[in-house]
């Protein structure tokens, strides 16, 4: 999955993107990482074709329909129950396929019959990316998953991410947190002006900043 | 594609039931105003005599509030909230989020006519003649609701906040209804023209034609509603294909 010589202008003529090319490593966890307003969710609209995406600079990506993608804030109001909510993503997905809540994992198991308005935020967030991965696609987009969750809640998010690459599937995240990034299996692009400034493993990344840690090995190649 | 539709149109319809408040707006108020009116002015309200001319405008509102707030609002809330974005991706296609919601506007719609009416049989009982006439509007509702999710369907694709287009359906309603006035005592070719601007002078007409009260239908008048009916479905269809799946008040 290649992103060529893609260059994009937001509606207020600001150059979000210019000659950017990135490449993402199919069963791996492509962790996208850049300041805020880079164009990180932008990039993401592009690639899961919510905003129209041209087959030259966008190759190789699946079809909207073989995509799932969370994203940034919560979709539902208060008045949809955890295990409905969860059931109609995976009918969506695949329309005989029976859910109910002996199917969610232990840490919702409590919740499944709770309204969205009677959850707290980070457990409304691990709801809906247990319905995202519910459903059997071929590319899985995180877009700031870990964003209001407490330590616990990101361990549980990470490690549901992780288990959807150690199936094969491609998954693509951006996130702003770096202690609870998975070491291995992941593939970091940096995006900086304007385009992607370093992609390769973490390992890579410290390395070539001469650095000790990832967040200063980051912020080294964001400056 | 239909087993989508109806896994969404379910799902849907609980999550409108469950907002109740809307029926303020779309049956309560309506009835409220129906029994004030009669009582104030011994069943004439507006100097309209005629109690099946007086339902139709009661219907008339009925289905444009429910439109505008049941259906046009609630695909601009779920656009601000990424559930449109969201779903979209997941059902892979936004015209099945759109027709979902519009399946479930009409059932509720419907409902909501059905128990106007019933209210109107039970507080006035020179109504009981008007059972046929009632049930012949629930089945044009079906093909009329569509047609007036048309007429709306531009809000869709303005470039607006949800505050800003909250005023101007209020203005939109306002107007609307002000238009149908039999106070105003049109000349026919003005309530031609706005028949095909109007979107409660189109029902008016429809509901007056489809029921056959108006006493006058002509060849010319059915080709005007036909006509006015086709527009509006080919040309509400393009803010269905061109709607942004992206939030108008945030970046994402």
């Amino acid at each position: 999955m290649k992103i060529q010589d893609f260059s994009y202008q937001l509606p207020d003529d600001r150059v979000l993107f210019d000659h950017l090319t990135a490449e993402f490593e199919p069963g791996k966890v492509n962790i996208l990482l850049g300041v805020n307003g880079v164009g990180k969710t932008t990039l993401l609209d592009f690639i899961a074709g919510v905003s129209e995406r041209a087959d030259l600079p966008f190759d190789g990506f699946p079809e909207m329909a073989r995509i799932a993608y969370q994203m940034q804030g919560i979709p539902f109001t208060g008045s949809a129950k955890v295990v409905d909510a969860i059931r109609m993503m995976v009918n969506l997905d695949r329309p005989t396929a029976k859910f109910d809540a002996s199917r969610l994992p232990e840490n919702l198991k409590d919740i499944a019959n709770s309204h969205f308005r009677d959850l707290s935020g980070g457990q409304r967030r691990l709801v809906i990316l247990e319905g995202i991965c519910q459903l059997q696609r071929d590319l899985y987009l995180f877009d700031e998953p870990e964003s209001g969750l407490d330590v616990k809640l990101a361990v549980q998010m990470m490690s549901r991410i992780k288990t959807l690459a150690a199936k094969g599937k491609t998954v693509i995240m951006t996130t702003h947190q770096f202690r609870n990034l998975p070491e291995d299996n992941v593939h970091l692009l940096v995006l900086a002006g304007k385009c992607i400034a370093f992609t390769g493993t973490p390992a890579e990344l410290m390395a070539e900043t001469n650095t000790q840690s990832l967040e200063e090995a980051y912020l080294k190649t964001d400056s | 594609m239909w087993r989508k539709l109806g896994i969404l149109s379910r799902f849907e319809l609980r999550q409108t039931w469950d907002d109740k408040m809307v029926l303020f707006y779309t049956l309560i108020a309506p009835m409220i105003f129906f029994v004030l009116t009669d009582l104030s002015s011994n069943g004439h309200p507006f100097g309209v005599h005629n109690l099946a001319s007086q339902l139709i405008g009661y219907w008339v509102y009925i289905v444009l509030v429910g439109i505008l707030n049941g259906f046009q609002f609630a695909l601009i809330g779920m656009r601000e909230s990424n559930f449109l974005k969201m779903f979209t991706v997941i059902a892979g296609d936004k015209r099945l989020i759109f027709f979902s919601n519009l399946v479930v506007q009409v059932l509720f719609i419907e409902i909501e006519v059905f128990l106007f009416d019933l209210v109107v049989l039970i507080l006035n009982s020179a109504s009981l003649p008007l059972l046929p006439m009632m049930a012949g509007g629930l089945l044009l509702n079906v093909v009329l609701i569509p047609i007036i999710a048309g007429f709306t369907n531009f809000l869709l694709i303005l470039p607006l906040r949800v505050n800003l287009v909250s005023l101007m359906t209020t203005g939109y309603i306002f107007v609307g209804m002000f238009l149908i006035s039999p106070g105003l005592g049109l000349a026919p070719w003005l309530n031609d023209v706005l028949t095909a601007l109007n979107p409660c002078s189109y029902m008016i007409q429809f509901y007056g034609v489809g029921l056959d009260i108006l006493g006058r239908v002509t060849l010319a008048h059915v080709g005007l509603l036909a006509g006015v009916a086709a527009f509006y479905l080919l040309v509400g269809y393009y803010p269905v294909r061109h709607m942004k799946l992206q939030s108008n008040t945030s970046r994402y």
